[in-house]
């Protein structure tokens, strides 16, 4: 009968070492995971990506570019399309914000300005949300 | 006895949650290490720096002198000043002339410094147009800000 006990103990002993287990390597997943659909990382590389964008492109350009992905996540943050992407003509600067309360902002060195901007909503026919822009002289009032 | 070997094994939980908090912490370590460092396009922007500048020289009637470069290459020079960016033209190896902004270009020559966050990173083209031989070499530094937002 004391083996029995002993055995039934060691079982719920294993079980309790298992759980434990699981549920951490559990955590340690999701943790990476979260990190890697941060707001900060995207935050970073749309400002640089735009900016190069701006860089090399020439005045009476207009772009337009599938943020679809990154406006997923700022809505699940909390944070109005509208509130994504902000052209400083004066500083010469793209700040994208994916979360509440922060931006990341990167300038360009191009002597253009960047005029109506916004995110536009996907249609049913094409459900993907794309910023567009247009790029004009740098002399010209944006 | 029994008591003793069940206090064994109790100690076995604690070693066991020190044992998941030291892995676990080197994992949160390694994480916020690697997603908190900041995409490096400084090698990049200097390529793109670079090559605009080739592009102005090659394309127009192009005097070396540091108003043409901002005026007629559309390059604003305010960028420089503020985001740690640096360039040199040198027109037949400095015979021709030369216009820079910044120093200390030979940094970009350090092997060991292209490991080193702390320099810039470097990008260098030489070209010729006609009889005229360019060398531009541009330096970045330019990193990324963040702001709060109200």
């Amino acid at each position: 009968m004391n083996k029995r006990a002993q055995m039934s103990e060691q079982l719920v002993n294993q079980a309790v070492f298992t759980i434990i287990t699981v549920v951490f390597l559990g955590g340690m997943f999701w943790y990476v995971s979260a990190q890697g659909e941060g707001a900060v990382v995207w935050e970073d590389y749309w400002s640089k990506e735009i900016a190069k964008i701006i860089n090399l492109g020439d005045a009476g350009q207009e772009v337009v570019l599938d943020v679809h992905a990154i406006s997923k996540l700022a809505k699940k943050n909390g944070l109005e399309f509208s509130k994504m992407f902000a052209f400083n003509n004066e500083k010469r600067e793209v700040c994208v914000q994916l979360n509440l309360g922060r931006r990341t902002c990167y300038a360009w060195f191009n002597d253009v300005k960047v005029k109506d901007y916004g995110v536009e909503y996907g249609k049913e026919s094409n459900p993907i949300n794309k910023l567009r822009f247009k790029i004009i002289s740098g002399e010209e009032n944006g | 006895m029994d008591k003793r070997g069940r206090i064994g094994e109790q100690v076995m939980i604690v070693v066991l949650i020190l044992f998941m908090v030291i892995v676990g912490g080197g994992i949160v370590a390694g994480v916020v290490m690697f997603y908190g460092s900041e995409i490096d396009a400084r090698a990049m922007e200097a390529e793109v720096l670079a090559y605009k500048f080739e592009k102005c020289i090659a394309e127009g009637d192009f005097v070396l002198d540091e108003t043409a470069v901002h005026e007629e290459c559309g390059i604003r020079k305010e960028f420089f000043d503020a985001n740690k960016v640096y360039f040199k033209i040198t027109k037949n190896d400095g015979k021709g002339g030369e216009i820079y902004f910044g120093s200390n270009f030979e940094a970009c020559n350090f092997i060991g410094a292209r490991e080193n966050k702390y320099y810039p990173k470097c990008f260098k083209r030489e070209f010729s147009k006609g009889n005229d031989k360019f060398e531009i070499i541009v330096a970045s530094n330019h990193w990324n800000k963040k702001e709060i937002v109200k």
